[in-house]
This record gives structure tokens, sequence and C-alpha cells, in this order.
């Protein structure tokens, strides 16, 4: 083989190992976690053969968007799907997503997190432009059937934003960018279209593999 | 395989430095995008080019687009930098520029509103407008690189010159 022929294919080799060598430098070799919340955040059996993991932001309109779609999902499936959410408020853009996120803590874990969720998305306008949006949130926490005072004391509590946190940095881990980021049995759909486009025929697959 | 022989009868226009420095620049910018949306998840990727809302890109199709099309920014890049097809790279640069471009101004002239092009993935988020601006640039940097890039500082010299020791002289 003549030299130069010989040099080509050398280079293009070396080439071709510094360029992946350099993707998976920047991507890191994360392990991947078992999807793991507070189990008041978390809803369908233990072993459903589907798991559904959400990172959202309760100001996030996308994530409010997409909520119908969890919904006819988690009824439609039922006991096959396992539904985990998690917290990932993006503060830079969304300066009350933090605190709903606290408050929505707190309603956890007095047993209250799924229907202080649901008034959440559901009602996402009335308390992201009330005059006072942190007390637009504790109206709801009544509406939901806490104690408002109770909900604002426990949000100050530091193992509550240590809560998020964990979340925040398991997403940033997973290369989150977005919400609602969604991964089902490890698969991930970013958005609402991607959900209901491929994240359906995805758990239709996996359950038609477990059969 | 050789490089383009010059002809010599024609003057050179661009001379070979700036044919050098614009291959290193095209392809780090090719190398920086390609490589942040590859390392990222391409769902991440496919969700932007959702956004542009393309009417020949089905749904389904997506995220096949989003899996390759960083992996072909690298390859580009890496090519251009490496100063290896230096001439082809410099091509295909132009190409995917163009389709940038074509991308680009059909979001804006149908009024998406994207607060970013999603061109370097999480790394940085040049808008629509910053994105026009600079594909064209690169794309003028792209036609000095074919002219002029592999003369100097590139593979693509250093196997011609093998090519040429190892031919037998008479």
């Amino acid at each position: 083989m003549p030299q130069g022929v010989r040099r080509r294919l050398a280079s293009g080799v070396v080439l071709a190992a510094v360029a992946v060598a350099v993707v998976y430098a920047v991507r890191g070799f994360g392990p991947q976690s078992p999807e793991k919340a507070p189990a008041f955040r978390e809803k369908g059996p233990a072993n459903a053969p589907v798991v559904i993991a959400e990172f959202s932001d309760f100001e996030c309109p996308a994530c409010r968007a997409a909520e119908p779609t969890v919904r006819q999902i988690l009824s439609l499936y039922g006991s096959r799907v396992r539904f985990v959410f998690k917290q990932f408020p993006l503060e830079k853009i969304h300066p009350w997503a933090l605190q709903a996120a606290l408050d929505a803590e707190c309603a956890g874990r007095e047993g209250k997190f799924w229907p202080f969720h649901d008034l959440l998305y559901d009602h996402q306008d009335d308390w992201v432009y009330a005059k006072s949006p942190k007390d637009a949130l504790l109206s709801f926490a009544r509406k939901a059937g806490l104690d408002p005072a109770k909900v604002k004391a426990c949000a100050e509590e530091p193992g509550i934003l240590a809560s998020i946190n964990a979340d925040i940095a398991e997403g940033n881990r997973r290369w989150v960018g977005a919400t609602p980021t969604f991964f089902i049995n490890g698969k991930r759909f970013v958005g609402m279209e991607q959900l209901a486009g491929l994240g359906v025929p995805w758990i239709d697959r996996i359950l038609k593999e477990k059969k | 395989m050789t490089p383009p022989v010059r002809n010599k009868s024609l003057p050179d226009a661009v001379p070979a430095w700036m044919g050098v420095l614009s291959r290193l620049a095209v392809g780090a910018v090719f190398i920086t995008a390609g490589t942040m949306k590859a390392a990222a998840p391409s769902a991440e990727f496919a969700l932007i080019i959702q956004y542009y809302h393309l009417p020949f890109l089905s749904l389904s199709a997506i995220p096949s687009v989003a899996a390759f099309l960083p992996w072909i920014e690298i390859a580009v890049g890496w090519c251009l930098v490496a100063g290896y097809f230096t001439r082809q790279a410099a091509v295909g640069a132009g190409l995917l520029l163009l389709a940038f471009i074509c991308a680009l101004a059909s979001v804006k002239l149908r009024g998406i509103p994207l607060p970013s092009c999603g061109c370097f993935g999480g790394a940085f988020h040049p808008t629509i407008a910053e994105g026009l601006v600079l594909d064209p640039f690169l794309c003028g940097l792209s036609f000095l690189a074919y002219r002029a890039g592999w003369r100097s500082f590139s593979l693509d010299q250093w196997c011609a010159r093998a090519s040429q020791g190892s031919q037998p002289r008479i």
C-alpha cells in the first residue's frame, strides 16, 4: 500500500477516535439510577412494568400543557404504570417555581401532594400572575385541605429544599435541559408532543414485550 | 489520494494563511456545535428541531435526524481542523450552513417565537437573528477554506508529500 494512502487511513482512524473520545468525555459516564422519589410523589404499583418519571416545574406552561396527556396515560394504562414526579424548578425563568415546589413538598408530607399538584397546574395563571404569588400558593394549599400556616413554616425547613436540590442535581446529571422531560423506562421524551407522539407507542412496545 | 493540483496560470487570490485560519474557525465552530449536541441526549436536540416546524420532517423522523446530524457536524469539523479531505469538508460545511440558513430564515419569516436557535445545544444560546448573521459569515469562511485551506498545516499536505515521496524517481 502506498505510504500516502497508509497515512490517510491512519489519520482518518485517529481523527475518528479523537472525535468520539471528545464527545464521550463531554457526556460523562454517569450510572443510570432507578427512578426514586419520596413515596408521596409516586403513583401506581412498585412492580409496574412501565415507569414514567417526569422532571417538571409548576410554573412552566409546557408542563401544564402536558398535564392532560399525562393524566390520560395514567388513566389509560392504570396499574401497568408507575408515575414518579421529580422537582425541576427552572428558577432563572420561573421566579415562583421553587416556592411552588417547596409548598408541594410540604403538601406531600401532609399526604396532599397530588391534590395540590393538580390545583397548581389547573390554575397556573391564577397564582403565577397573582399580586402575591406566594400568598396565592398558600390559598391553593388551603383549597387542597392544608393548613397554610403549617405549609409556610414547613417550606422554610432546610430538609425540604435539600430534597428539591437532590432532584435538580439528578436532572442536571441526566442532562435535563427543558421541562417537562419524561423518562419512560429510561428512554427520554422531551415535551408534550414527544410524550404523546413517541412516548405512548414506546409504552405499548414495552407492554407488548413484557406480556 | 492527492489534493487538487493548483492551476499555476491562475493567480492565488486567497493566501494560504487565510485559508488555514478560515478552516480552523469553521472547524472549531462545527466541533463545538456538534459535540455539545451529540454529548447531550438526542431527545433534547429533537425538541429543538420540532420547534422549527419543518414541513418535510415528520415527528417520527426527527429523532433520527437529531441523533445523526451532530455527528455529521463533528466529522466535518474535525476534517476541517485537521485539514483532512479539506475541500470536501469545506463543501460539506457550506452545504450544511446553507441548510441551516434556510431553516433559520423560514422560522424568522413564519414568525415562530424561538428564544434560541439551538445551534449549540445547551452550551450557548444565540438567537435566530444571531444565527442568521453567523451562518452566512461561516459560509464565506468555508469558501476560503475550500480555496486555500489545504495548502498549509494540513493532513492533506502531509499525505500528499508521502505520495510524492513514494513515487519512483526516473
